[in-house]
C-alpha cells in the first residue's frame, strides 16, 4: 500500500533498509478510509435512490418515528424512520445527490470567478488590482450569509438561485490566493521569457501561470467544497434553500429539528453525515497540500 | 562586413523609469547599429543600462513599470517603438529572440522542456503538434542534448544549469530569428559550462546566420563571441569599436580601467588588480558633464561641465571622452597617435584569433 513517491532511493540505505518516518507516502490507512468514504458518497450521489433500500418518498403511517436498527412491516430500517414513516437512510441517499451537486457546481463557479479575477488582478495590477481587491474586501466586510438569505427570500428559494448565490460567498478566498501567486510568478524569469518570445497575455496566464498554481487552487477548492456544503445546509435549514420535495442533508436536518426531543436521529444522522463529509474533504486537502509541497 | 542597411539601428534611445524618487535615466541618448550577422558585445557594470537597452528593444517592461522611451529603434527599417503590442508580438521570438541570464528560473517548472520548445514552434511557425515535436527534438539535438526523444518529456528540474541554458537557446532559435539578444547568458553558469555555451552560440550563429547582441560584464565572454564591442557607463555609450581595438587600444578611461580589472594568467604573481575608485554614477535625476568624471583619473574641468560627444578615434572606433577630441582632430589631420596603450590579457583574444578546436568539445 505504501507507494513511495519522491523518496530518494539513498534515503533507504541511510536508514538500513527501513524507510525513515519522514518519507512521504502517497497513501496512509486513514487516507484510504477517508477517500473510500468520499468515493461512496459520490457513488450514492451519482446513482441516487437506485441504491436506496426503499423509495424515499413512500410514507408508512404505522411505522412512524422508528429508531435506528428497527423493523417495520416493510423490513429493516438501518437509520429509523421519520414522522411520516419514510426510511431515513433512503432519504439521506437521495439527498446526497442534490447536496453534492449544489456544493460541486457552486464551488466550481466560485473557483472560476475567484481564479479569473485573482489572475487579472495579480497580472495587470494597478486599477484592475485595486478594483478586485476592494470588491473582495467589500465581500469580506459584509455578512454575506445574511445577504444570501435576503437574496433568496426576495428572488425565491430555488436550486438555481442557491447555485448563483453560493459562489459569491467563496470567491474572495480563491481571488486572494491566486492574486498573490500570480504576482509572484509575474516576476519570474520564465514568464518574462515567455513574453520575450511573443506570448500573448492570455497565453502567459493560461499556459504558464495557471499550471503553476493549479495545485494550490486544488487544495483550496477541496476545503471550500466543505464550506459550500455547510452553507447550503445552513440556507436549507433556515428554509430559504432547497425546498421539498427535493431533499438535501441540510433540509433533512431542518425537518428533524422539530422532533429532536422525541426522535434525535432525524437531525443527528444527516448532521453526522455532513460533518464526516466535510472532515473527509479537509483530510484530503491536507494530504494534497503535503504532496504538492504547498501549505494551504 | 556586408555592405547594406543595418539590421538594427538605434538612434538617440532614452529609456526613463518614472519612480517615486524621481526620474531614473536608465538609458541616456544611446545611438548604435548592428549589421546583419554581426556579433556585438555590450559591456558595462551593473546599472550601466546594458540590459535596459535590450529590454527597450523588445519593450519587455512590467505592466506597472512607468517607462518613457524616446528615440528610434529601427529593426529592418521599422521603428519598433511605434508598433502596437500586437504587432510587436510578431517580432518577439520570430524576428528577435532573447536568452536570459538565469537558466534555473527562465523555464516553466511544470512544463516538459520539449513541450516548451514545441509551444514556440506551434505558436510562431504554425506547425502541427507532431511536426513541432519532431522539430523540437531536432533543436534539442542541435544544442547538444543527447537522446532528445527520451528527454523531451522531462521537466526542467531534471536538467543541470548548462543543459537548461541549452534548452533556452533552443527555444530562442526555434523560429530562426534574425537577431538573438543574449543577456548575460553565461553569468549563472560555472566556467567550463560557460565556454561550452559560448562555443554553442558561436556555432549556431554561423549555422543560422543570426546577428547576436551579447550583453555581459565579462570582457572575456565578449571577446570569445563578438566582432565588435561597445562599452556603456551610467546609461551612456562611452566607447565602441572592433573587438581588437577595444581590447588592445582602448581609448576611453573607463574601458581602460575595466581592462585593468581583468585578472591575467600571465601577469606578475603579486600584481594587484586596481579597482575603479568610487561608486557608479547615480542615474536618478539630472546630471551635467561626463558620467564617469567623478571616478576618472584624467578628469579635468571641462568633464565636469560639458557632456562629451562621441569622437571618432579610428576606423569604426568612437569614444565619448574629451581626451579623445584631440586625437580625433589629429586623426583627421592624418597623424597617427596612440592613447592609453593597454595590453589585453592573452586569454582574451578576439574571435578568429583563437584556435577553433574547442568546437569539438560541444
Amino acid at each position: 500500500m505504501a507507494v513511495i513517491i519522491g523518496a530518494p532511493t539513498n534515503h533507504k540505505s541511510e536508514t538500513g533498509g527501513v524507510p525513515a518516518p519522514a518519507v512521504r507516502r502517497f497513501t496512509s490507512w486513514s487516507l484510504v478510509i477517508w477517500m473510500g468514504f468520499l468515493l461512496g458518497i459520490a457513488v450514492f450521489a451519482l446513482t441516487g435512490s437506485d441504491l436506496a433500500p426503499y423509495d424515499p418518498a413512500t410514507q408508512q403511517v404505522l411505522a412512524r418515528l422508528l429508531p435506528p436498527l428497527s423493523s417495520s412491516s416493510r423490513g429493516f430500517h438501518w437509520l429509523g424512520t421519520d414522522q411520516l414513516g419514510r426510511d431515513l437512510l433512503s432519504n439521506m441517499i437521495a439527498g446526497a445527490r442534490l447536496t453534492l451537486f449544489i456544493g460541486f457546481v457552486s464551488n466550481c463557479a466560485g473557483m472560476a470567478l475567484g481564479v479569473a479575477l485573482g489572475m487579472l488582478a495579480g497580472y495587470y495590477g494597478g486599477a484592475v488590482d485595486r478594483f478586485v481587491m476592494r470588491l473582495s474586501e467589500a465581500q469580506t466586510a459584509m455578512p454575506m450569509f445574511l445577504v444570501a438569505i435576503f437574496f433568496l427570500t426576495v428572488l425565491g428559494p430555488t436550486v438555481l438561485n442557491v447555485v448563483i448565490i453560493l459562489p459569491t460567498l467563496i470567491w474572495p478566498a480563491f481571488a486572494r490566493l491566486v492574486r498573490a501567486e500570480t504576482m509572484r510568478l509575474r516576476g519570474c524569469l520564465f514568464v518574462e521569457a515567455a513574453v520575450a518570445s511573443g506570448s500573448t497575455d492570455w497565453g502567459v496566464l493560461w499556459v504558464h501561470i495557471l499550471p503553476n498554481i493549479a495545485s494550490r487552487i486544488a487544495v483550496l477548492a477541496v476545503i471550500e467544497l466543505g464550506h459550500v456544503m455547510l452553507a447550503e445546509a445552513g440556507l436549507s435549514f433556515l428554509g430559504v434553500g432547497v425546498q421539498p420535495p427535493a431533499t438535501t442533508w441540510g433540509l433533512l436536518i431542518a425537518r428533524g429539528r422539530a422532533y429532536l426531543a422525541v426522535a434525535w436521529w432525524l437531525a443527528i444522522m444527516p448532521g453526522i453525515m455532513l460533518g464526516l463529509t466535510v472532515l473527509a474533504l479537509n483530510m484530503l486537502s491536507r494530504r494534497f497540500a503535503t504532496l504538492s509541497g504547498t501549505a494551504a | 562586413m556586408i555592405n547594406k542597411a543595418p539590421l538594427l539601428e538605434i538612434k538617440n534611445l532614452c529609456t526613463e523609469f518614472i519612480t517615486a524618487n524621481g526620474v531614473l535615466h536608465a538609458v541616456d541618448d544611446v545611438t548604435f547599429s548592428l549589421l546583419d550577422r554581426e556579433a556585438l558585445g555590450v559591456v558595462g557594470e551593473s546599472g550601466s543600462g546594458k540590459s535596459v537597452t535590450a529590454l527597450s528593444i523588445l519593450r519587455l517592461f512590467g505592466p506597472l513599470d512607468q517607462v518613457v522611451t524616446t528615440g528610434q529603434i529601427l529593426f529592418e527599417g521599422v521603428n519598433l517603438l511605434k508598433l502596437s503590442d500586437a504587432e510587436l508580438r510578431h517580432i518577439r521570438g520570430r524576428q528577435i529572440a532573447m536568452v536570459f541570464q538565469d537558466p534555473l528560473t527562465s523555464l516553466n517548472p511544470v512544463m516538459p522542456v520539449g513541450e516548451q520548445i514545441a509551444e514556440m514552434l506551434r505558436y510562431h511557425c504554425d506547425l502541427q503538434r507532431a511536426v513541432a515535436r519532431r522539430r523540437a527534438q531536432e533543436l534539442m539535438e542541435l544544442v547538444g542534448i543527447g537522446e532528445p526523444a527520451r528527454r523531451f518529456d522531462d521537466l526542467p528540474e531534471q536538467f543541470s544549469g548548462g543543459m537548461r541554458q541549452r534548452i533556452m537557446i533552443a527555444i530562442a532559435i526555434a523560429c530562426e530569428p534574425k537577431l538573438l539578444i543574449a543577456d548575460e547568458p553565461t553569468t549563472a553558469l560555472d566556467v567550463t559550462v560557460q565556454s561550452q555555451v559560448l562555443m554553442l552560440l558561436n556555432r549556431l550563429r554561423e549555422q543560422l546566420g543570426m546577428a547576436l547582441m551579447m550583453i555581459s560584464h565579462d570582457l572575456g565572454v565578449i571577446a570569445a563571441t563578438c566582432d565588435s564591442a561597445q562599452v556603456m557607463y551610467g546609461g551612456r555609450l562611452v566607447e565602441r569599436g572592433k573587438i581588437a581595438d577595444i581590447l588592445h587600444h582602448p581609448n576611453h578611461p573607463y574601458t581602460a580601467a575595466l581592462l585593468r580589472l581583468v585578472p591575467r594568467i600571465d601577469g606578475a604573481l603579486l600584481r594587484k588588480l586596481s579597482p575603479i575608485p568610487g561608486q557608479p554614477t547615480p542615474i536618478l535625476g539630472s546630471w551635467r558633464g561626463c558620467r564617469f568624471a567623478p571616478r576618472c583619473e584624467f578628469a579635468h574641468d571641462r568633464c565636469q561641465s560639458d557632456d562629451p560627444p562621441a569622437f571618432t578615434v579610428g576606423t569604426d572606433h568612437v569614444s565619448a571622452c574629451w581626451l579623445a577630441e584631440e586625437r580625433s582632430a589629429s586623426m583627421n589631420k592624418g597623424v597617427h597617435h596612440e592613447g592609453h596603450e593597454e595590453h589585453a590579457p592573452t586569454f582574451i583574444l578576439p574571435r578568429g584569433t583563437r584556435g577553433r578546436k574547442e568546437e569539438g568539445e560541444i
